[in-house]
C-alpha cells in the first residue's frame, strides 16, 4: 500500500500489527506508546521525520479511544487531569524554549539522550523495587487497597499546605485554592500540587522530546497515591493534550502521513478494547511490574539508539533497538492475553481462590 | 480532492495542521462508538441466550 505523504510503501499487516500492539500496551499502562510507534515506523522503512510527526497523531487517537474506554469503566479523574493540564502546556513551550536554546548552545543532542536513558533505567529499576518490597510485605498485609512502597511520602505531599490558601475573584468572592478529588479518593489537596506535578511533567517531556505519558503514570501513583487505575485513564486524558499539541506541531510542516495514522488507529482500537479491560482483570501491583519491565527495555533501546549514533559503522544497532521493542510490545501483549485468559478461567470456575 | 488536500497541506499549514487533528479526533469518535455498539449488542446476545437456557431448564 503507498502512504502518499511520505512517499513508502508498506505491507497494511504490518501497520494492523504495530497498531494492535500499541493501542493494547496504552490501554493497560495508559502510555501514548510514542516510542514504540516510532521505532516500528523506522523499521518498516518510513523516514524519521515522518515516523516521529505520524507516531504523535496516532498518540493523539489512541489517546482519545483509551480515555474514553477508560472513562466507562469509572478510571478518569477529569479533575485531577484538568489541574495538571493547566500546568503542562505551558511547560511544554518552556521547554522547547530551553531545547531550542541549548542546541543553538551545542549543548543539546547526546546529554539530553543520556539522561533520557538514565531516567528511563532508574524510573524502571524503582518500580520493579517498589513491586519486589510490596510483595514481600503482603504476606505480612493482608487487608485492602493497594500497597506501595511510597505511601509516607504520598502522605506528605498531599498535606502539603502552599499559599495563597484563598484567592479573591472579583463579583465571585475569595475561592479556596484546596479540592477534593474523590474519584482519586484524595479527600483534600492543594491545588498546586497537581498544576506543579503536570509542569514538571510537561517540562521534562518536552525537554526529552517525548509525550511524558510513560513519567506521569508512575508520578501519579507514587507521589500523589492514586490508585493504578486511576492513574492509568487519568494519564490518557493528559495525553491527549500534549499528543494534540505536539501533533499539530508536526502537521504545520507536513511531517505527518494520516492515512497510515487512520489506518494505524483503526486497528489501535481492537488493543484499545483489550488492554483498556485488561486493567480490570490484572492485579494492579502486576501491572506496575509489566509496566516496569517496559521501561526497562525502553532504555536498553534508547541506549542502544544512542550507541549507533556515537560508534562509527555501528548504525545496524539502531535496527536492534527497534526490534527490541517491537519484539517486548508484542511479548508483552501476549503475556496480557494469557493473563486475561487465567482470569476468565478463574471465574468461570468459581473464583473462590 | 488529493488536489485539494495537496494545496490545503502546501498553501495553508495551519488549515491542514488542524484538519489532520480533526480527521483523528472524528475517526477515534466514530471508532470508540462504533465498539460501544459491538459490545452492546453482545452484551444483549449473551443475556438472551441465558434467558433461553434458563428457560429451557425451568421447562
Amino acid at each position: 500500500m503507498y502512504f502518499p505523504n511520505a512517499d513508502v510503501v508498506i505491507h497494511p499487516a504490518l501497520l494492523v500489527f504495530l497498531g494492535v500492539i500499541v493501542g493494547m500496551l496504552g490501554g493497560f499502562f495508559g502510555v501514548g506508546g510514542g516510542f514504540l510507534i516510532t521505532g516500528g515506523l523506522l523499521v518498516f522503512g518510513v523516514p524519521p521525520v515522518y515516523a516521529v510527526g505520524t507516531g504523535l497523531t496516532l498518540v493523539m487517537g489512541t489517546s482519545i479511544i483509551n480515555t474514553l474506554k477508560h472513562r466507562n469503566l469509572g478510571n478518569v479523574d477529569f479533575k485531577l487531569g484538568a489541574l495538571m493540564v493547566t500546568g503542562t502546556i505551558p511547560a511544554i513551550f518552556l521547554a522547547e524554549w530551553v531545547n531550542a536554546t541549548l542546541e543553538a548552545a551545542g549543548i543539546a543532542g547526546p546529554v539530553i539522550r543520556y539522561v533520557y536513558v538514565g531516567f528511563l533505567a532508574s524510573l524502571g529499576l524503582f518500580i520493579l523495587y517498589d513491586f519486589w518490597r510490596t510483595w514481600l510485605r503482603r504476606g505480612r498485609h493482608s487487608g485492602g487497597g493497594e500497597v506501595i512502597t511510597t505511601a509516607a511520602l504520598t502522605e506528605r505531599v498531599r498535606a502539603l499546605r502552599i499559599p495563597p490558601h484563598r484567592i479573591g475573584i472579583p463579583g465571585v468572592g475569595g475561592i479556596s485554592t484546596y479540592v477534593t478529588l474523590p474519584v482519586s479518593g484524595i479527600e483534600r489537596i492543594s491545588v498546586f500540587v497537581p498544576v506543579g506535578i503536570g509542569f514538571s511533567i510537561g517540562f521534562i517531556a518536552g525537554l526529552l522530546g517525548a509525550g511524558g505519558g510513560f513519567i506521569l503514570m508512575p508520578v501519579l501513583i507514587f507521589v500523589l497515591g492514586v490508585p493504578t487505575t486511576i492513574a492509568i485513564g487519568t494519564d490518557l486524558f493528559q495525553i491527549i493534550i500534549t499528543g494534540s499539541v505536539g501533533s499539530f506541531a508536526y502537521a504545520l510542516s507536513d511531517r505527518v502521513d494520516p492515512l497510515m495514522a487512520v489506518l494505524m488507529l483503526a486497528a489501535a482500537s481492537i488493543g484499545s478494547q483489550l488492554g483498556a479491560s485488561a486493567t480490570q482483570r490484572v492485579d494492579p501491583s502486576r501491572i506496575r511490574f509489566l509496566y516496569g519491565l517496559l521501561i526497562m527495555t525502553g532504555a536498553v533501546a534508547v541506549a542502544l539508539e544512542e550507541v549507533s549514533q556515537a560508534v562509527p559503522g555501528a548504525s545496524v544497532l539502531s535496527d536492534v533497538a527497534s526490534v527490541v521493542l517491537l519484539g517486548s510490545g508484542g511479548g508483552m501483549c501476549i503475556v496480557l492475553l494469557v493473563m486475561m485468559a487465567r482470569s476468565r478461567e478463574r471465574r468461570s470456575g468459581g473464583g473462590g481462590h | 480532492m488529493n488536489e485539494f488536500l495537496t494545496s490545503l497541506s502546501n498553501g495553508q499549514p495551519a488549515v491542514w495542521a488542524l484538519f489532520v487533528l480533526g480527521v483523528m479526533a472524528v475517526t477515534a469518535l466514530l471508532l470508540t462508538a462504533f465498539w460501544s455498539g459491538v459490545f452492546r449488542i453482545s452484551a444483549w446476545f449473551q443475556r438472551g441466550r441465558q434467558h433461553a437456557d434458563r428457560d429451557d431448564v425451568l421447562s
